[in-house]
């Protein structure tokens, strides 16, 4: 077990620094330059010289992927243009009420989805079963930007049941609560609908195994063989689909945090974006993605920890 | 549910087809005195923060929308048959660099990867395709060479290779017309993913430029103006949830018909 942990984190550290790497590269061959983007069209050669010195753009390009990683290890994700504070120290600031976000979407997810897919399973082909089904297909096709916009105007411009903007007062856990509960919903919705199909899915194929007829034959009670031996295997894929889904999660988060004006990651690259703040953006972007080889690696393990067949190297 | 679907889905291509025809009025004719107007006999969806006529815009802008799902969806289809097929029938070395390459593409979502790199290549509707077509390639890619290693395989290759069959006729004339299935079924469930990432796009700003009507750029405009009114973004998102819905259902209803061993994969 400790052998597959450490290979996963090895693997995943490798896809960061593939993924880091691309993405240099990406923004180097594009054709607008951060530099003259930086600058402006006022910008003169002697000013884009400087700035391309100072930044380290004039070397070439694999010394600047390797100084790039070093200063990446020194925690130097370089300075914010417009107010000259490091990136570093933004992005960690930020960080918390997005990982805030995703957590809470990840629980509401799974907490409705998962017992909604098996109730469906166990219940199938009764008009329940079809009701989540037609429900759960048209809540996955909905983008959150929408229901991020909608559910503002309904729950608190118009019911004025929940707060519209920001994330609470700090250091009062039930306001900041309060102030998730919306963007959750645009964040999670299509989540649910995906979770209950995954796990009514797979729990009909597992219910249909060997090993729980023998289980129901022993007589067992239908709730111990539903929960005990079918679930449990029938969540697995539903975990791996999460972990890679948190990279999606994030992508609707930036929706939530823009219309909720929630101050995370999300807002930070949106506002960096507004005005070309390029070092923000890299910055912001780099943290997205090690949130999201973090939560695919951390899926992986859960997932050997959950069905041990996946442990004897399977998941290759 | 399919039934529903293909009727949402002709009647959004019909409208965008037509919209010249069905419009009321030009899309981007400004009449300030009659800006954010409420919905009345002359204006359906009422008019915008300019006083342009948001059913009219709304049209115009499904052509946008379907514009950006058809060509973005059918070439990552197409690049990613070649690439998978590549992968699948070249030597090893080819097929592992090919697989650590959509691996890693496949760590960036769209939006992300679109704020990272959509400023560099500047806002606009190539902009937009290019980004859907990097991001969604690598699924089409991983799909199509997991079924060309499956099939090749099979008996009904192997016993055409062991008749002479060349590689190109296996290709072309054994494992193209068995693959072409999946991806046409998964590029069907793509398109409403598509099209919600365009609006998406150019609402964030890195998409289609105003005064183009977008769904997306609407639903900005209607946005920003939310504390004048907010019918104008209720409005603008109306269509979107349509044609996604609309688009969803049909997919389903495709994958259900023509593969249903697919439906376990997904």
């Amino acid at each position: 077990m400790l052998l597959f942990v450490l290979r996963r984190i090895l693997l995943g550290l490798l896809i960061v620094l593939l993924a880091v790497t691309t993405l240099y590269c990406l923004v180097q061959a594009a054709p607008g330059n951060p530099i003259d983007i930086l600058l402006g069209p006022r910008g003169s050669p002697a000013m884009k010289a400087a700035l391309e010195a100072r930044l380290g753009l004039d070397q070439p390009l694999p010394v600047q992927i390797v100084k790039f990683f070093g200063s990446l290890l020194e925690g130097d994700l370089g300075l914010d243009i417009k107010t000259k504070r490091p990136v570093a120290e933004l992005v960690l600031e930020r960080l918390p009420k997005t990982i805030a976000l995703l957590a809470a979407s990840l629980l509401f997810a799974s907490a409705l989805g998962i017992p909604l897919g098996c109730f469906a399973a166990t219940h199938r082909d009764s008009i329940a079963d079809r009701i989540v089904g037609v429900a759960s297909v048209s809540v996955i096709s909905i983008p959150p930007l929408i229901i991020a916009i909608y559910g503002l105007l309904l729950f608190a411009a118009w019911l004025k049941w929940l707060p519209a903007v920001g994330a609470g007062d700090r250091g009062d856990l039930a306001d900041q609560i309060y102030h998730l509960v919306l963007p959750t919903l645009a964040v999670a919705l299509n989540w649910i609908g995906y979770v209950a199909r995954l796990v009514r899915a797979s729990m009909l194929e597992i219910l249909n195994e060997d090993y729980i007829r023998n289980a129901r034959a022993f007589g067992l009670g239908e709730g111990r063989v539903v929960f005990r031996y079918a679930l449990r295997i029938a969540v697995a894929p539903t975990v791996t689909v999460l972990g890679i889904g948190v990279g999606y999660m994030l992508g609707s988060a930036i929706f939530a945090e823009i219309v909720f004006a929630r101050p995370g990651i999300g807002k930070l690259i949106y506002d960096a974006l507004l005005v070309r703040n390029y070092p923000v953006i890299m910055g912001s972007v780099l943290a997205s993605t090690v949130i999201l080889v973090v939560a695919t690696t951390v899926s992986d393990i859960l997932n050997a920890l959950i069905d041990p067949r996946i442990r004897q190297g399977q998941e290759a | 549910m399919g039934l529903l679907g293909l009727v949402i889905v002709t009647a959004l291509a019909a409208s965008a087809l037509l919209a010249n025809v069905i419009a009321p009025y030009d899309p981007s004719a400004i009449d300030i005195p009659n800006r954010f107007s409420p919905p009345s006999a002359e204006h359906p969806l009422g008019t915008d923060q300019l006083g342009r006529d948001v059913f009219s815009r709304t049209l115009y802008g499904g052509r946008i929308a379907l514009l950006v799902a058809l060509v973005s969806t059918g070439s990552a289809a197409a690049i990613g048959l070649v690439i998978g097929l590549l992968a699948a029938y070249g030597p090893r070395v080819v097929d592992n660099a090919i697989v650590l390459v959509l691996d890693t593409m496949r760590c960036y979502p769209t939006i992300i990867f679109a704020l990272a790199v959509g400023p560099l290549f500047g806002a606009g509707l190539g902009t937009v395709i290019a980004i859907i077509v990097v991001t969604t390639t690598p699924y089409y890619g991983r799909i199509v060479r997991t079924q060309a290693l499956a099939l090749k395989r099979s008996e009904f290759i192997l016993s055409a290779e062991s008749s002479g069959a060349s590689r190109s006729r296996i290709v072309f004339l054994h494992l193209l017309p068995n693959i072409l299935g999946p991806v046409l079924i998964l590029a069907s469930m793509d398109i409403p993913i598509v099209i919600a990432a365009e609006a998406s796009l150019s609402f964030l700003g890195v998409g289609v430029k105003p005064p183009t009507p977008s769904w997306g750029i609407i639903l900005d405009e209607g946005y920003r103006s939310v504390q004048h009114t907010s019918w104008l973004v209720v409005a603008a998102g109306i269509p979107l949830v349509l044609a996604t819905l609309g688009f969803t259902f049909l997919g389903e209803a495709l994958r259900d018909t023509f593969d249903p061993k697919l439906a376990r994969r997904f």
